[in-house]
């Protein structure tokens, strides 16, 4: 009787049950969106801060507003945690999964708790591919397997070579959820960078709204994609039929109109 | 704190009760598009009677006829954060109607148009409703 007490001591620990409840409803605290830099600054590679003066300067001609905003594409996670939306996160048979209210990206972010080590091949996608563990009271979740076309919070460019290395923690009795972030790319970040977001807990009776984006052809007719094409890099996609996603079945079932 | 006043391009468009208020700027989220369109650092009130309230995604846009001193009609169209966010701040489908008499606290247009960025909704029973974008939201 004792042994198997205390084989079901162990089992309830392996399922988190001495872990923090990350579980819940979360909104980001209010600096992140108001403008406010994350601290430190990122040490930003030549390539990124060239990309980043461009930005910089398209937006002074005008260009305020993205091609990727105006086809609904959002870029995925780590950026996904600046966002002022609320997301939800949930945990069940072995992994952690984050849902954001997010209109140009809602794809859930899946954490694997029940893999201890990345896999060998894996499809790059926007959040990349998440195993975690738990170091006492800190869930640490490694992610690798980012698609080219996302972002680092704040801005701050992200490539398919970026690994991300967050520590999830509760603070304040279970209020705020923090996630001290270290973010590699040797694309773009001249060293590894890190920094803390922080959310708060919103009720458990927050609902949630299902927010959709429609395609925006009126806006996206004003934008000079040649102009801008070095300013942002989705804008450099469409321009490319190798890269954006036409589907190749098209060429040989679309007639043209008579 | 910034003491706004009366854009020069509103003064004859604006209704004898419309009035600055002081708040400090306050700088919207990058929700579904650049809020640069709008002066953020001026607010004003403009009083009128809503015409059309569309509680859409991306954003909220509402629809408020107002009088201009020399009594003529002017049609202004406001824009609140996407339902999602202004609907934790008490915004629901059916917060306004048309016909409803309200004041509309905003950042007006930078190029003169009759449109602003919605601060707040004052209702005539002294009711507000927050846009969701300021540091002085309660």
């Amino acid at each position: 009787m004792a042994a198997s007490a205390l084989a079901l001591s162990a089992m309830a620990a392996q399922a988190g049950e001495s872990h923090p409840d990350l579980t819940g409803v979360w909104m980001v605290q209010q600096p992140y969106y108001l403008g406010q830099r994350l601290l430190p600054e990122p040490a930003l590679t030549p390539q990124a801060a060239a990309l980043t003066q461009r930005r910089r300067e398209a937006a002074a001609k005008g260009y305020v507003r993205s091609v990727g905003n105006m086809l609904c594409e959002g870029g995925g996670g780590p950026s996904l945690f600046a966002i002022r939306s609320p997301f939800e996160v949930f945990a069940g048979f072995g992994r952690m999964t984050f849902i954001f209210e997010t209109e140009t990206f809602n794809q859930p972010r899946t954490v694997y708790l029940n893999e201890t080590a990345q896999p060998a091949d894996i499809f790059p996608s926007p959040n990349g591919h998440s195993i975690g563990h738990w170091e006492g009271q800190t869930l640490v979740v490694d992610t690798v397997a980012f698609n080219d076309r996302g972002g680092f919070p704040g801005g701050v460019p992200r490539s398919d070579k970026a690994h991300l290395v967050e520590r999830f923690t509760l603070e304040d009795g279970g209020k705020v959820l923090a996630d001290q972030m270290t973010m590699e790319d040797p694309v773009n970040l001249a060293k590894p960078w890190t920094t803390t977001m922080k959310f708060d807990r919103m009720a458990d009776t927050e609902e949630r709204f299902e927010v959709t984006c429609d395609v925006d052809l009126e806006a996206l007719k004003t934008v000079d994609l040649n102009a801008v094409k070095d300013a942002d890099p989705e804008a450099a996609r469409l321009l490319d039929p190798a890269k954006r996603g036409d589907d190749p079945a098209l060429k040989y079932v679309q007639k043209p109109a008579p | 704190m910034k003491i706004a006043r009366y854009p020069r391009v509103l003064h004859p468009l604006l209704s004898a009760s419309a009035m600055a208020v002081a708040l400090t700027a306050s700088a919207p989220a990058f929700a579904h598009h650049s809020f640069n369109m709008f002066a953020l650092d001026k607010v004003v009130t403009v009083d009128g009677t809503i015409k059309d309230y569309q509680f859409k995604m991306p954003h909220v846009w509402f629809y408020v006829v107002t009088m201009t001193k020399g009594g003529a009609q002017e049609e202004w169209g406001f824009e609140a954060h996407s339902p999602n966010l202004v609907a934790r701040k008490g915004w629901t489908v059916n917060s306004l109607k048309p016909g409803d008499k309200i004041a509309v606290t905003m950042h007006p247009m930078k190029d003169g148009s009759k449109a602003g960025s919605v601060v707040y909704v004052t209702y005539p029973n002294g009711k507000v409703l927050w846009n969701a974008q300021s540091l002085n939201e309660p």
